[in-house]
């Protein structure tokens, strides 16, 4: 791999910029639109990022960014 | 309903003819639906979401492009994965007939970063780019690989030479190959934009103009002048452009049938 960018490689590359633990991403489903979601507990996220082109999908109130969404086990 | 249903002691002074229930009414209304939509999430992961139609889908290219390796979490990545198939599917449906591409990156891989470059750049549909904030290194192939693309005029453009990051180490070979690296993005830009061959590489090896390292950087409007991107605008004259880009194709795509 080679890398071209102009931030600095011990920028890009560093792992301790975080002491403590890491935020966990991880993407999921809501209704057909991925959201990269950020872990804040075993059944809460928090919206980080909608990865969808259509930008009508970035209007809708329920999956903004910061809004914290919960998970439930469908019966 | 009759008014005496659910009768109600009115607090003095308040005109029993002119009742306020109605409008709280709506309200309830509201609030009722909005949790719905919030449970549907939560307990099943789902809601009815509105879809407007839109023609014009949107890209961000964003943080670094990121090809093999998934960089440590404190950066802010562009995705090959997800990239890829998000123009696959703005190619096929036949909804969409346009893309605008929105760039704010420091760079990244540069076969990643290419290989959307190469993606948007084959595409049928017109796409637009504006180059916001900055669109260094691996960003100037994307951004020039749209049909038509603008930059704004406070955003720069980092163009200096691909360097070594510890992966192919020492040896003339290493040279060699970065050089073609190098060559396969000059070929690229060269090739998509309107930047003679010569002035691409003279502000790639300029001295004197970045602390680090040698390149130089181009402000809005110089890489215009430059030849790098087509001109100066934001949303708006993108948006014109993409439409005006679209009706050229479907009346072009109307006399071929």
């Amino acid at each position: 791999m080679t890398f071209w960018s102009i931030l600095p490689e011990e920028l890009v590359f560093s792992t301790n910029n975080f002491p403590d633990s890491p935020p966990l991403y991880e993407e999921i489903q809501c209704n057909n639109i991925t959201l990269l979601v950020e872990k804040i507990g075993p059944t809460q996220c928090k919206v980080s990022r909608l990865l969808t082109t259509n930008p009508q999908d970035y209007l809708h109130p329920d999956i903004q960014p910061g809004k914290i969404l919960t998970y439930k086990p469908i019966l | 309903m009759l008014e005496n249903d659910n009768p109600t002691i009115e607090p003095p002074g308040i005109n029993p003819e002119n009742p306020k229930p109605p409008i709280e009414h709506t309200k309830k209304t509201v609030t009722a639906r909005k949790t719905d939509t919030v449970d549907n999430i939560q307990e099943l992961g789902a809601t009815e979401i509105p879809t407007a139609k839109t023609n014009i889908h949107v890209m961000t290219i964003i943080g670094q492009v990121e090809g093999h390796m998934i960089l440590p979490p404190q950066n802010k990545t562009t995705k090959y994965e997800h990239i890829m198939p998000q123009l696959v599917a703005i190619e096929q449906s036949s909804d969409i007939e346009g893309l605008l591409l929105l760039l704010n990156t420091v760079g990244g891989d540069v076969e990643a970063g290419l290989a959307i470059a190469e993606m948007i750049a084959s595409m049928s549909k017109p796409s637009v780019s504006i180059v916001l904030g900055g669109g260094h290194s691996i960003g100037v192939p994307i951004a020039v690989s749209a049909t038509y693309s603008y930059i704004v005029e406070s955003a720069t453009m980092t163009i200096h030479p691909i360097r070594l990051t510890g992966l192919v180490i020492g040896a003339p070979s290493s040279f060699d190959y970065l050089e073609k690296m190098q060559d396969r993005v000059n070929k690229f830009v060269v090739d998509h934009s309107n930047v003679s061959e010569r002035k691409w590489k003279e502000l790639l090896f300029k001295t004197g103009e970045l602390s680090r390292d040698i390149g130089t950087s181009v402000i809005g409007r110089d890489a215009v002048s430059y030849g790098i991107i087509n001109e100066i605008g934001g949303l708006s004259h993108a948006q014109t452009k993409l439409n005006e880009l679209i009706k050229i194709q479907k009346e072009t795509k109307g006399l071929k049938q």
